[in-house]
């Protein structure tokens, strides 16, 4: 439960932010001049923050919308993402914003009009081509929904945008709440990531358990929305294979592949820095001390271990879905 | 003779006495850090504020340098055990309160300061209302004032300490000693300590005892724990 809410002074009478107010009433509210101030100092702690997080509301003011990484994509040229929230309320120890960030606390961007237009002018640039737009990229799309509101504004944004632009929410959370109560739309893409349960029962801590993600994919399938599946990254066990195959099968029981959008697979691949800054969080975990290899600044699974599990997956899933549908995010 | 009163007990609690002012607040967390080297840095003090009575205690959220202007936020990841507050830290002492905060003059100083020993997690402000609009400092209420904070003080020492016992991630070594026996540098040392940790990741129930680490010297130690690993 967030107890502490920091708010940059410009916002405190931000629509969004009073209505913020009325929700979490008589927490600790603190005004900052910037959230830079609050989020960025070195001397933080991610591990302890993580037990206890705090809500920073501020202003994006550049920057608001960047091209994603090559290799970032679901079949389309032109894609970007941009990010409302830095941090999520689930603490996925492979997650590489343990690395990336300082501190653990969530930071809402409120200003969700610049984004709007941000996203605007980038479709524009395009001449009318497709271009996919990713939100669940430093975040969860969807897992503070309650607080922030956000599908809720952008699946109306959406509605009113061309036909392809797309959009992308990502999540491991089940509130889908905004999406049944709105007519589907072909744009937007409802994306989940999955691991098997032991993997998430182990180290995703506060995500919900698999049935109750399944049920809520099944139940934005069975309404009409386009929905993805994210196996990304995938994480290592000895008996990875087994437990990847039992995690498709349950799936795609409980599932229609020919109404599934997209599937990507994503390799554990980050920038050495972080995995140090991770390894110094957790030096007791075995996930940082599994067959990883550093190379060019990069830390992955060995080379030859990484393939045989992107293809062992890739193959498995072509036994459910065309290859069209099946992505390999490997940047 | 110091240039500061330091006290302190078995425990590994120290007090020292910093007098008044953000730059002898400054110069005693460094004397502190100099000599015992604390995980955790608690400025208790009294301060002004306009409305709250005299002798209400409270820590602070955010603590703002008048002078540069700075801001500091301490991090609450336990219960605070008592209501927060803004707290302005002044150059001059002041019998005016131009916001509704508390007012010091050795906080911003004492984080300044401390913030290079510690994350923001550690660093805590306890302040009792001296003063107020209606009533002046008064110097010889002082002793009486701080016993008010006491509670707030010890309770949030017992919870900083229950905090830090829950992330210690100890190796089942004295990797100091070890070390020493071996003769191994600060960066041989750095190294040992990983090499132990991955093996205690990955296969806790091998780990070599401490004795049989002692055994190994600056020239057979890394390389045996580096081969034991691979194997």
């Amino acid at each position: 439960m967030i107890e502490t809410v920091y708010v940059e002074e410009a916002l405190w009478c931000h629509p969004r932010v009073a209505a913020l107010r009325d929700r979490l009433g008589g927490r600790r509210w603190v005004r900052c001049r910037h959230y830079g101030e609050v989020f960025n100092p070195r001397s933080q702690d991610f591990r302890l923050q993580k037990r206890r997080p705090a809500l920073i509301v501020g202003e994006k003011r550049s920057r608001l919308v960047l091209e994603a990484p090559a290799g970032y994509a679901i079949g389309g040229r032109h894609n970007y993402y941009f990010s409302h929230l830095l941090n999520c309320p689930y603490d996925c120890r492979y997650c590489f914003l343990q690395g990336m960030f300082r501190s653990a606390h969530f930071v809402w961007f409120v200003n969700y009009e610049d984004f709007r237009r941000a996203i605007e002018a980038a479709y524009a640039k395009h001449g009318g081509e497709a271009v996919y737009f990713f939100a669940g990229y430093d975040s969860d799309s969807l897992a503070l929904e309650p607080l922030t509101g956000f599908a809720e504004f952008f699946l109306d944004s959406f509605a009113n945008m061309p036909e392809n632009a797309f959009l992308e929410l990502r999540s491991k959370s089940t509130n889908i709440r905004p999406l049944l109560r709105r007519q589907p739309r072909d744009n937007v893409v409802c994306a989940f990531s999955f691991t098997p349960p032991e993997v998430s029962r182990r180290w995703e801590a506060g995500v919900p358990p698999l049935e109750r993600r399944l049920q809520a994919v099944q139940k934005l399938q069975r309404h009409g929305w386009p929905v993805g599946l994210r196996f990304d990254p995938l994480i290592h066990v000895p008996d990875w294979r087994a437990q990847y195959r039992r995690l498709f099968e349950v799936l795609f029981a409980a599932l229609d592949p020919g109404k599934v959008h997209s599937v990507s697979i994503g390799v554990f691949r980050l920038p050495a820095r972080y995995y140090d800054r991770m390894t110094a969080l957790y030096p007791a975990e075995p996930l940082f001390h599994g067959p990883l290899t550093a190379t060019g600044g990069m830390v992955a699974y060995r080379r030859e271990l990484e393939q045989e599990m992107v293809e062992g997956c890739r193959r498995m899933l072509l036994d459910y879905l065309p290859p069209e549908k099946l992505f390999s995010c490997q940047f | 003779m110091t240039a500061f009163h330091l006290y302190g007990n078995a425990a590994g609690t120290f007090l020292i006495v910093t007098g008044v002012g953000k730059v002898r607040a400054a110069a005693a967390v460094g004397f502190l850090a100099a000599r015992a080297a604390p995980s955790c840095w608690i400025n208790v003090g009294t301060a002004g504020h306009p409305d709250l009575p005299v002798g209400t205690v409270r820590l602070a959220h955010k603590i703002v340098d008048r002078d540069s202007g700075r801001a500091f936020y301490p991090q609450w990841v336990i219960a605070a055990p008592t209501a927060t507050d803004d707290l302005v830290t002044v150059s001059r002492p002041a019998s005016e309160f131009p916001e509704t905060a508390l007012h010091d003059m050795e906080a911003a100083g004492f984080c300044e300061a401390a913030r290079h020993f510690a994350t923001l997690e550690w660093i805590h402000v306890v302040k009792v209302v001296s003063d107020n609009r209606g009533t002046a400092f008064q110097r010889d209420r002082v002793g009486e004032l701080m016993a008010a904070s006491l509670p707030v003080l010890e309770r949030l020492l017992a919870d900083l300490g229950e905090l830090r016992e829950s992330v210690r991630d100890p190796l089942p070594f004295d990797v100091e000693r070890i070390a020493a026996t071996a003769g191994l540098t600060r960066a041989q040392t750095r190294q040992m300590e990983r090499l132990l940790r991955r093996w205690q990741a990955l296969s806790p129930d091998t780990l070599p005892t401490e004795a049989e680490l002692c055994r190994l010297d600056r020239a057979t130690l890394l390389p045996w724990l580096r081969r034991r690993l691979r194997d």
